[in-house]
């Protein structure tokens, strides 16, 4: 393929660009898919704070404490909405507090906290009076809240940076295996739910983004097929000047309004922790909280980015081409076929990939979707991010996936202005073939066959 | 030098769906391009514009071959080919930046056109009252409009080689006369117009030069004038006011078309005529009109395609 193809490819790319971005249905949709993904989080937060049972009935903590330092209670529950007007008050004589919540009308309970000197362990007990009116549960979540508060605190009172608290306060798993075991599944072992959400979050991802390029692309070149305008555009342009300027155009706007769409999702998040105090959970937050990002190098963010792309790239000039043998839009479905066997076989296998990885290991399977050009895009990302892709397969999957968007470039240019100028039946992938040897072999012979 | 098309063939499988079509366009004109339905002409008019890749053959232009790039073409298809949901101003605008229109021109040549053409309302509307001014669309066009949009997209960049495929279809006969008026004066530029048509009417108001296509194959081919010639004056027509069938039918010649005022006669020589009118006077059959011409287009296309099908 060489300069002259790509003539008036800028022209293509801006009226595709700026048609899109004017495109009713598409503002339309956009600003929908934005304010849905802008609201999710506040509704899940505004829901999930009706649903919990009724406001806190505690309005006093006694505090009891037996270890010997001035701890302030009082900080654990003032960023606690329904807590934070809960009165802490330091006193010497239990006997005194379990007086007043036993008679008086008082909602108190009674935190009574010493140190376990055999294990070594802090105690905090708190009394209540279910006679008065304090739910089991209030106190429970009272109790929990001062627990892990207390924990943070002991910490903080180390003057230890929150970086490395965070790094500190991960889970932490043990396991015993033999050597040769370990020397076998060295690497190998099954990704967790976390990483498993994040794997299957990235792979989601990449699948809409390039299902909604491929077929913006390819209803395009449908519309201008169906519309008989290609013909006219053929006497100025050439047929992969057409075709790219238009994928490149699609790529920019799907991704842009992804962009628009995790904006939302970011601020809905803020939105509803600072209204609502709704934290997310398991994967989700891993994601959302930025955590994922603060684990990735540049180098890994920038490889996702270049494999998604060249992800969108491969599968939008499939889509392209296949879309180029449609002469009716009545057609589309039929002649979209093979495109949809390729890609729906691409992202079964990577889910199936995905499944393995969870459940049992990264076995070959696993690896082979990592590296295939079909299933890299939806595959790699997850797993660099996760730590499951060597150096070594990333490299040889970004070779093979650049090869392959070459290769399928090639046979494009070859067979893209035969379908594209003819009609009746769509041309089937046989044909297809049949048609770029024909081409090559023009080309080589300069002209005569 | 001029436009010259050699031995341009074309294959799907084993079908050769045109076959060594050549012509030579030596000075700027109009040159016909006919044929029946299916005959290749669509498939040789692609392979010309370089759409679609040839199995055999070259054109070549000014001593090079023909290509989007060394040379301006401008391409009036059959179909109408057009945005229908885009405004026509843009569309217009996209099309001369494709053709290479530098960007101070564009807008001054789609005035220009729009004027020619009778199409500023649509693509100048007024403002109705307070409402805004909402751009036209080609879906709000008629098809005599739309055709007229497209003659502007195919004459913007005011291209050297000009391919006008059934041009006057479909429209009215004002809008016939504008078509007319505009390619007269295309081709007294200097320009390289190939046209296809079947309006043979038309294509002998404005070419030169013909070529037919049937099943791929060229049936008959060179300067009309001549054509015509080498078949020789042999449509007779008879306005008498006396029946001449008799006379007619005792020289046993052909009767094309008979009226109660006319009567229409193919001869198989022009001396017939001669010995028929000998007849008619001797007779004393009283004559209004006796007239002897050339077989028109139609008819050459129709006993030549009618020819090689049987």
């Amino acid at each position: 393929m060489n300069k002259g193809e790509l003539r008036g490819f800028s022209h293509v790319f801006r009226f595709t660009l700026i048609q899109a971005i004017r495109s009713k249905s598409l503002v339309i949709t956009m600003v929908l898919m934005v304010v849905v993904a802008t609201l999710a989080f506040p509704i899940m937060g505004l829901m999930e704070s009706k649903g919990k049972s009724k406001k806190c009935d505690i309005k006093k903590v006694y505090v009891k404490s037996d270890l010997g330092v001035d701890i302030p209670f009082k900080e654990a529950v003032q960023d606690k909405k329904e807590y934070s007007s809960i009165v802490f008050e330091d006193i010497t004589d239990i006997k005194e507090a379990k007086k007043s919540i036993t008679q008086k009308k008082e909602k108190a309970v009674i935190l009574e906290c010493s140190l376990n000197l055999e294990e070594g362990s802090y105690i905090f007990h708190i009394s209540y009076n279910a006679a008065k009116g304090i739910d089991s549960s209030d106190a429970e979540e009272l109790g929990e809240i001062i627990k892990k508060w207390f924990n943070t605190y002991k910490v903080n009172a180390l003057n230890v940076n929150k970086d490395i608290i965070d790094t500190l306060e991960r889970e932490v798993y043990a396991e015993s295996v033999s050597v040769e075991e370990f020397t076998k599944s060295e690497g190998k072992t099954a990704i967790s739910e976390a990483q498993y959400q994040v794997v299957y979050f990235l792979m989601m991802l990449a699948y809409m983004v390039i299902i909604m390029a491929a077929n913006m692309v390819a209803s395009k070149i449908v519309e201008e097929k169906t519309n008989r305008i290609v013909e006219y555009l053929m006497t100025t342009v050439r047929p992969m000047a057409l075709i790219l300027g238009k994928i490149v155009a699609t790529i920019l706007v799907v991704v842009s309004e992804f962009i628009f769409i995790a904006v939302g999702l970011f601020v809905g998040k803020n939105v509803s922790k600072e209204l609502f105090d709704y934290t997310l959970k398991g994967g989700l937050s891993i994601i959302m909280d930025g955590n994922i990002i603060k684990g990735l190098s540049v180098t890994n963010a920038v490889i996702c980015v270049i494999v998604i792309a060249l992800g969108i790239l491969l599968y939008s000039m499939i889509s392209g081409l296949f879309g180029a043998t449609v002469s009716k839009i009545d057609e589309m479905q039929q002649g979209m076929k093979t495109f949809q066997i390729i890609i729906l076989t691409g992202f079964f296998a990577s889910f199936a990939s995905l499944m393995i990885m969870s459940n049992v290991e990264i076995n070959e399977y696993v690896i082979f979707t990592m590296i295939c050009p079909i299933t890299s895009m939806f595959v790699l990302p997850g797993a660099l991010i996760v730590g499951k892709a060597t150096t070594v397969i990333t490299i040889f999957a970004l070779i093979l996936l650049v090869l392959t968007n070459v290769l399928v470039m090639i046979f494009v240019s070859l067979v893209y202005e035969s379908v594209i100028v003819s009609n009746g039946e769509p041309t089937t992938l046989k044909q297809m073939i049949g048609i770029a040897k024909a081409s090559n072999r023009l080309k080589r012979n300069g002209g005569k066959n | 030098m001029g436009l010259v098309v050699r031995d341009l063939v074309k294959k799907y499988g084993d079908k050769t769906v045109v076959d060594h079509l050549s012509f030579n366009m030596e000075k700027p004109g109009v040159y016909a391009l006919l044929g029946t339905n299916g005959a290749g002409k669509t498939t040789s008019i692609r392979m010309i514009l370089d759409m679609l890749v040839k199995d055999e053959g070259q054109v070549i232009y000014n001593g090079n071959p023909l290509s989007i790039e060394n040379t301006s073409i401008g391409y009036l298809a059959e179909e109408r080919g057009l945005y229908p949901k885009i405004s026509l101003m843009d569309q217009m605008k996209y099309f001369a930046g494709l053709k290479g229109v530098p960007k101070k021109e564009i807008e001054e040549r789609i005035h220009y056109w729009a004027e020619r053409l009778n199409l500023t309302e649509y693509f100048y509307p007024e403002p109705v009252g307070k409402k805004p001014v909402k751009p036209f669309r080609a879906e709000q066009l008629s098809k005599g409009n739309q055709q007229k949009v497209q003659l502007m997209a195919t004459l913007i960049s005011d291209p050297q080689v000009i391919i006008l495929d059934e041009p006057l279809s479909g429209l009215d006969p004002v809008n016939m006369n504008i078509f007319k008026e505009i390619i007269h004066e295309e081709s007294n530029k200097e320009k390289y117009i190939i046209m296809s048509s079947h309006q043979m009417t038309t294509i002998e108001e404005f070419c030169t030069d013909l070529t037919i296509l049937d099943k791929g194959k060229v049936v008959l081919q060179g300067n009309l004038k001549e054509i015509k010639k080498s078949y020789g004056r042999v449509n007779l027509l008879i306005k008498a006011e006396a029946d001449v069938m008799p006379y007619v039918k005792d020289m046993g010649l052909k009767v094309v078309n008979i009226t109660p005022e006319e009567v229409n006669i193919k001869l198989d020589r022009e001396s017939q005529a001669k010995e028929l009118l000998g007849k008619l006077v001797e007779n004393d059959i009283p004559i209004l009109r006796f007239e002897i011409t050339e077989p028109s287009l139609h008819e050459i296309f129709v006993e030549k395609v009618g020819n090689t099908n049987e």
